[in-house]
């Protein structure tokens, strides 16, 4: 069920300066050299007044290659990295609510979510609100086969989050 | 008393901008003022020792900053008011983006308590010049204004210069300051150290230099890297002691003198046949400083012309190197340390009397493809009945004196400068080379002439460029700035119409400017008047015998003087690079697509055929 991707995605990892439009000068350095960003998330770091931000992207070497250069310029990113999805943990969250019509979907996404061991946030008499963590492929599958078998009527991701495996890290010193 | 006297009274946010501009001894301002930006003009009214030149439209004002900043080599500052005044700002820096000049650019902005409420002259300058800037701060806060400006200052000037831009609310220039010392001592830039030299780079310049002294036909791509980090006199030595031919760029007009035996000229689509015929015959280019734009590679699949040719890329911006063109030596350095330590190098390999010589047979070709490189002196006049732009090319090559500073707009007369006129210094060429902005020769030949008064300078401009920012004659006249201006003109948007007529079977759209020449001629607008209206003198130039007189009268004159050359109307600007071509082709000026083989021998490829070459004897250069 999982797609493969046919264009090769890179992940880039910033350590930013946390003030305001330093995210739309990070986004508009893609949007600049036509680069599809697939996943962006930012947050704060472990350090105060640093935001950590976690992006996707489509390309080849060449495109990674200049991203890292063009984000190593900008004034307010302080450390850049792009990871290698093998030495790379990464997660990802998900929330779907799904329509329950009856007794048999209730019973088709329980037991769907035994398997993926997701967890029931939220249960109305017509809704199921699903919490599920993992690898992105994990997400398609399961988004993928509850689809095929009732409503699904919301999703929200959070986008890939990643951390080096192992004793690397990047931080300030 | 003791507490009494050591407090000093709190400056307000306009005064601490007053004092960090004098501190860094940023004493000359190009500007326009505005509501916004009315409590800054007020703070330096009067002042003795910031000068203030007031522009006619705020991209002039950027515009001349840029000029200043070039023709000087130190920062240039422009200040507008908030929403038109900064947009108008924006072409300027979007120019001195491209061009790599330290521009530090203020504008005023509404209240911060306004600010996101589409107030009255509201922008978002912020967003707006996020893609043409260096780095932009909005000042939220008197107490940052100190370190903002002296950040800014240091963003622009240092690595890759650039411009950057500071957004200041009215309320912030008129608040006190609450510190004691508001402008900090030293600032703390985590996120900024540009790499300029390191050891890495040490070690790739060992195998630069292995790889120019293996080579048969290397070259010396200088680009304008090499004038903003002031690498001109490393620059020289170096080829003085490889004995190889240096080509440039437009941007590096002057980098090194163009009577060195081993100056080829400018590359390019308008450039010298000879230099592009070098680098598509090098084996090992050697590029300094330069961005491989589409203008000086010509076709990217297929350069630099030789299937093995290697290319060693030396600039400060690791994002320039392998961006248009794959490199075979990236050198992360700026170009004056990165030519130091290539001399330093060569100098102890030349102790253990290796030798670094092995190119002598080389000479040859340099020496073949220097000659022809006159300017056609054209005495008669076209068959249209003008002037040909290579006259004045001839004429004014006569006049300038090695001091003097050429600032030319954007097109045909652009390319012609470009290609005939010789430098002999560096930042005496002055021109919009990576956006290609035309109206920014008039302000940018200002800022030139404040820069270095004693130099004479000169501007060469199109009809059409000139227009874009003739308002300028009103502060030539107000401040007493001398500019010599020569304006080429031929009635037409002359570059476009020349693709017009190459491209587009002569169609020509949009390019006709309607100048009616002969008889009763009509001019849109006569130059001369238009000088005079400003309370300036001009002259009409039609007989191709008096473009030096004019030239003379120009330069005699105590204030700015326009000429006005009746030029060939359609006259091209050839030989130059097919678009799409190869580095190898070119228009000629027949205009036929031709190969540059057609001009100049191909070079032996193989042993045999160097043989007749070794004896050849190095001719020591001046």
């Amino acid at each position: 069920m999982a797609k493969s991707p046919k264009v090769p995605e890179f992940l880039v990892t910033l350590l930013v300066e946390d003030h305001p439009g330093v995210t739309m000068k990070i986004a508009g350095m893609f949007a600049r050299r036509g680069i599809n960003l697939t996943s962006f998330t930012g947050a704060a770091s472990e350090k105060k007044g640093f935001s950590r931000i976690i992006m996707k992207a489509e390309g080849d070497s060449k495109v990674f290659e200049q991203i890292y250069k063009q984000m190593n310029k900008l004034i307010e990113v302080v450390k850049v990295k792009i990871l290698q999805p093998e030495y790379a943990t990464m997660r990802e969250l998900a929330l779907v609510k799904v329509s329950i019509r009856d007794e048999k979907d209730r019973q088709t996404v329980m037991s769907l979510n035994d398997i993926f061991r997701n967890r029931v946030i939220d249960i109305t008499t017509k809704t199921m609100t699903l919490e599920i963590v993992g690898s992105s492929d994990k997400i398609d599958s399961f988004v993928g086969l509850l689809s095929e078998r009732v409503n699904v009527r919301e999703l929200a991701r959070s986008g890939t989050i990643a951390l080096y495996r192992g004793d690397d890290s990047i931080f300030l010193d | 008393m003791k507490d009494q006297k050591k407090k000093k009274p709190f400056l307000t946010g306009s005064a601490v901008i007053k004092k960090v501009l004098k501190d860094s001894k940023n004493t000359t301002l190009f500007g326009y003022p505005g509501g916004a930006i009315m409590p800054f003009f007020d703070e330096i009214f009067g002042d003795k020792q910031l000068r203030l030149i007031l522009m006619r439209h705020e991209q002039s004002a950027g515009h001349a900053a840029e000029g200043y900043a070039v023709a000087s080599g130190k920062l240039g500052v422009c200040v507008s008011t908030s929403g038109p005044g900064a947009t108008n700002l924006i072409t300027a820096l979007a120019n001195a983006f491209y061009d790599s000049a330290p521009i530090l650019a203020f504008s005023g902005q509404v209240a911060t308590h306004l600010i996101g409420n589409d107030a009255f002259q509201e922008a978002d300058l912020i967003g707006a010049t996020m893609a043409v800037t260096k780095h932009n701060y909005l000042v939220k806060d008197t107490k940052d204004l100190g370190r903002v400006f002296k950040e800014a200052m240091h963003i622009a000037c240092t690595g890759r210069p650039g411009p950057v831009f500071i957004d200041l609310p009215k309320n912030i220039q008129l608040e006190e300051c609450p510190l004691q010392e508001p402008i900090p001592e030293k600032i703390n830039l985590v996120g900024y150290n540009p790499n300029l030299y390191s050891k890495a780079a040490g070690r790739q310049i060992q195998h630069a230099l292995e790889m120019v002294m293996k080579a048969r036909y290397p070259v010396i791509l200088a680009g304008g890297g090499v004038s903003i980090s002031n690498a001109y006199k490393q620059l020289t030595e170096l080829v003085d002691m490889l004995h190889i031919p240096v080509v440039n760029t437009i941007k590096a007009k002057g980098v090194i003198d163009d009577y060195h035996p081993y100056a080829l000229g400018a590359i390019g689509m308008h450039g010298r046949p000879r230099s592009n015929f070098a680098v598509s015959e090098a084996d090992v280019v050697l590029a300094i400083g330069c961005r491989f734009t589409d203008r000086i590679t010509g076709d990217l699949n297929k350069y630099p012309g030789q299937p093995h040719a290697k290319i060693i890329h030396i600039d400060v911006d690791a994002a320039e190197i392998g961006k248009n063109v794959p490199v075979d030596l990236p050198i992360v350095a700026d170009a004056k340390l990165a030519l130091s330590e290539m001399i330093r190098q060569l100098k102890v390999l030349r102790g253990k009397k290796k030798n670094v010589e092995t190119n002598a047979w080389w000479y040859r070709w340099i020496k073949e493809l220097k000659e022809n490189a006159g300017i056609p002196n054209i005495v008669k006049k076209g068959p249209g009945g003008g002037i040909y732009p290579e006259k004045v090319m001839y004429e004014l090559d006569r006049i300038q004196r090695p001091r003097d500073i050429i600032v030319t707009e954007v097109g045909q007369h652009q390319m012609y400068a470009a290609h005939y006129l010789k430098f002999r210094n560096p930042r005496t060429f002055i021109t919009s080379g990576g956006l290609g902005t035309m109206g920014f020769g008039f302000p940018a030949a200002i800022g030139a002439k404040i820069a270095k008064p004693r130099s004479e300078v000169w501007l060469i401009a199109g009809d059409g460029s000139i227009q874009m920012n003739s308002h300028e004659l009103a502060t030539v006249k107000q401040h007493n700035i001398k500019v010599n201006i020569v304006i080429l003109n031929n009635g037409y948007l002359g570059m476009v119409r020349q693709w017009q007529e190459l491209f587009h079977e002569s169609r020509y759209a949009g390019t006709d400017l309607g100048f009616v020449k002969d008889g009763e001629a009509e001019y849109w607008p006569d130059f001369v008047k238009l000088a005079e209206a400003y309370g300036l003198k001009g002259r009409r130039v039609s007989n191709p015998n008096k473009v030096m007189d004019a030239l003379e009268e120009a330069k005699a004159s105590k204030e700015t003087f326009v000429i006005e050359i009746v030029t060939e109307k359609e006259s091209n600007a050839l030989p130059m690079l097919p678009p799409g071509g190869a580095l190898n082709s070119l228009y000629s000026r027949e205009g036929e697509v031709k190969s540059i083989y057609d001009y100049f021998r191909r070079l032996p490829r193989t042993d045999r055929d160097l043989q007749d070459f070794k004896s050849v004897k190095i001719p020591q250069a001046k």
